[in-house]
């Protein structure tokens, strides 16, 4: 079935992580509904007489349930990732899922609490902001770098290359990118020191501030230096020619004379 | 590369399953209590 490399099998596995999350997250939110319509807390077992025991079937739901978001998610990941790379982050859905789920019950007993309670019943509500706050936060942010890369790739394999990097995020912010770009790619005509010229600046890492504000003549000095040696090894391997070689190194040396 | 039709087909036959856990998990939850 579908693209090459896609089985049965491992459909089949990635489906089965679907219904077992869903499944679980199912049980777990059940669980916790019964749970709290006799008060919220409950215990079984051990040597203890149980003021409240739990309701019949909460026990299983909700430690198969935990145990079924564990290893739904490892099927998820185990399949997903076979079928398509953007399938394994369906398991980062998992974590919303759950907590919107179970704090949407928090706020619905904070409102309706089944006693018949004053409400808001700030014992459910505030949980229920948190939980929703701690599943909706990483949601939103996700939903909003989702759509940046499916920005990117509505362009060209290029943009879209250049949507889901570092580089996009770092040009993006103003700051020289961390590496050759597809928008800096060398003149094709450029003579060869300004071809080593490029590929110097871009390779070069944003630098600190400090640096040219502590050590800033020093450092110019050192640079001016290297930039001098390396022409000099160019013009020594004969990829310049000696007039290339003086026009560079006056305009090295302009250049640094005007930065004093 | 997977093609976009392959990719919605993927996307509806996810949420096929996500509903069908649902219905599920509710049956098991009615049937444990």
């Amino acid at each position: 079935v579908g693209p090459t490399g896609v089985t049965v099998r491992g459909l089949l596995g990635y489906l089965a992580g679907i219904v077992l999350g869903t499944l679980s997250i199912t049980l777990l939110f059940l669980g916790m509904r019964a749970v709290m319509d006799v008060g919220g807390a409950c215990a079984d077992g051990g040597p203890y007489v149980s003021a409240q025991p739990c309701p019949t079937g909460v026990p299983a739901a909700m430690v198969g349930g935990m145990f079924g978001l564990f290893a739904s998610a490892g099927l998820l990941v185990w399949f997903g990732s076979r079928l398509d790379g953007a399938a394994t982050w369906v398991v980062a859905l998992g974590w919303p899922a759950l907590f919107l789920a179970l704090g949407f019950n928090f706020l619905d007993y904070a409102f309706h609490p089944p006693d018949g309670e004053a409400t808001p019943v700030w014992g459910w509500l505030v949980p229920g902001i948190v939980f929703w706050l701690m599943g909706g936060a990483p949601l939103v942010v996700g939903l909003a770098a989702w759509r940046e890369v499916r920005a990117g790739r509505s362009g060209n394999r290029l943009s879209q290359s250049v949507a889901t990097s570092p580089i996009a995020f770092a040009r993006r912010a103003g700051r020289p990118a961390p590496g050759p770009s597809p928008a800096m790619a060398p003149d094709p005509a450029a003579t060869p020191i300004e071809r080593v010229e490029f590929t110097r600046h871009a390779w070069s890492a944003p630098q600190p501030l400090a640096r040219t504000e502590l050590a800033g003549a020093a450092a110019a000095t050192d640079d001016l230096v290297a930039d001098l040696t390396r022409l000099a090894d160019l013009h020594a391997a004969g990829d310049l020619t000696d007039a290339e070689f003086v026009a560079a190194k006056r305009e090295l040396l302009d250049a640094a004379e005007a930065d004093r | 590369m997977i093609d976009d039709r392959w990719r919605r087909s993927l996307v509806l036959l996810t949420l096929a399953a996500a509903a069908l856990g649902v219905v599920l998990g509710d049956r098991l939850f009615a049937a444990l209590s």
